[in-house]
């Protein structure tokens, strides 16, 4: 009866911890094979075949198609420049330029991978096509908050949410070592409601 | 008594890391949500199937770009190598060979393209050896990849910039065909 218990002790302990770290590491997995500029990270090897297993079970797990290394790579981040949380009741600015890219794209996202849903026809999403630029390259874009003049997307609603930066043929998947990648600031701008 | 439940405590730990790391190597081999199983459940082999708004695998895949018109093709190069091809556009376009476990095994883009055409032989390293014995005339203009996979799918890219490229990007998504390649020629007699 003893030996019962403490077995089962060792298998509840056993599955119970092993378990619930796995998930948390799959899930949360933000340091295993990552490369961060700033606040943004990105998984440079989640397509290819010398993943580590964390991203690749992350990927599987995702329903995702990562991007090829000629395609381009994704930058996300789930916070702001000062470690708080993104959230679409509040305002952020982005500040900066990109690494080199053909294009890049920016998409807010709800924490469960739910799209954030436009009102009217405000835009939610932004792309390096049709953005204004300053005369040195660098772009300010708002994220939520009420319409600003400029560069803005109306990622607007409750909760957290995390942005997905994707830049599209750049050479910074193939010569990472080369130049001094940079991308965008995340500023809070505060949260009006 | 106490070292009784230390020593539990510890067996319990090992296990743990047992189960956890059993659970992350497992996933590959167990996980039912994956690109290459919801593609193969939802399209036909060899079919190049259009995931833009109101198709069916529209929601199929999670986190895409709304900027990108999705096409996926599922393939088995066990019978024949895989032929992608599509019109040349200038808007940019990129797509990824994956194998089974979602690994991008090849991967280009519109530039490395040739003529920004998208024309793309998949072959198994025996089908390249008997395409090198006589290469065919096609072989100019196409990317010909080399990969040790047997079942995959190709996911395609194509950007569009807004709305107004709706038609545009229909006909291009229209035109891709995505058919098994046969590189052994006609036997040539003599």
């Amino acid at each position: 009866m003893r030996l019962m218990v403490q077995i089962l002790f060792v298998l509840a302990i056993g599955i119970g911890v092993g378990s619930v770290t796995a998930w948390f590491s799959i899930q949360r997995s933000h340091g295993i094979g990552a490369i961060n500029i700033g606040v943004w990270t990105a998984w440079p090897f989640a397509g290819g075949s010398q993943a580590d297993p964390y991203t690749v079970a992350r990927v599987i797990s995702d329903s995702a198609v990562p991007l090829g290394a000629a395609e381009g790579l994704a930058f996300e981040t789930v916070a702001d420049e000062d470690g708080e949380p993104l959230r679409l009741e509040c305002a952020y600015r982005l500040e900066g330029s990109t690494p080199p890219a053909r294009l890049w794209t920016l998409t807010p996202y709800r924490l469960d991978d739910r799209p954030i849903e436009s009102v009217g026809d405000m835009p939610v999403h932004a792309s390096s096509h049709g953005l204004l630029w300053f005369p040195d390259g660098t772009f300010h874009l708002t994220v939520g908050g009420p319409p600003a003049p400029g560069n803005w997307i109306a990622a607007r609603g409750e909760g957290r949410y995390r942005l997905v930066m994707r830049l599209y043929d750049t050479p910074i998947t193939s010569s990472s070592g080369l130049v001094d990648p940079v991308m965008p600031r995340v500023i809070p701008l505060g949260c009006p409601t | 008594m106490k070292t009784r439940a230390i020593y539990l405590t510890v067996c319990g730990v090992v296990m743990a890391g047992i189960v956890h790391i059993a659970i992350v190597l497992m996933i590959p081999q167990f996980g039912s949500r994956d690109a290459w199983n919801l593609l193969s459940k939802s399209n036909d082999l060899w079919t190049f199937a259009d995931m833009g708004p109101g198709s069916e695998g529209e929601k199929l895949l999670a986190n895409t770009d709304p900027y990108f018109r999705l096409g996926a093709c599922t393939f088995d190069l066990s019978q024949s190598g895989l032929r992608l091809q599509g019109d040349a556009t200038a808007l940019l376009w990129s797509a990824s060979v994956f194998d089974e476990n979602g690994a991008v095994v090849y991967s280009l883009n519109s530039r490395t393209a040739i003529n920004d055409r998208l024309d793309l032989i998949v072959l198994t390293p025996v089908q390249m050896v008997e395409l090198r014995e006589a290469p065919p005339e096609e072989i100019d203009r196409a990317v010909v990849v080399e990969a040790e996979i047997t079942k995959g799918f190709v996911i395609l890219r194509q950007f569009m910039p807004d709305d107004t490229y709706l038609q545009v990007t229909n006909a291009i998504m229209r035109n891709v065909v995505c058919g098994p390649y046969h590189s052994r020629p006609q036997e040539v007699l003599g």
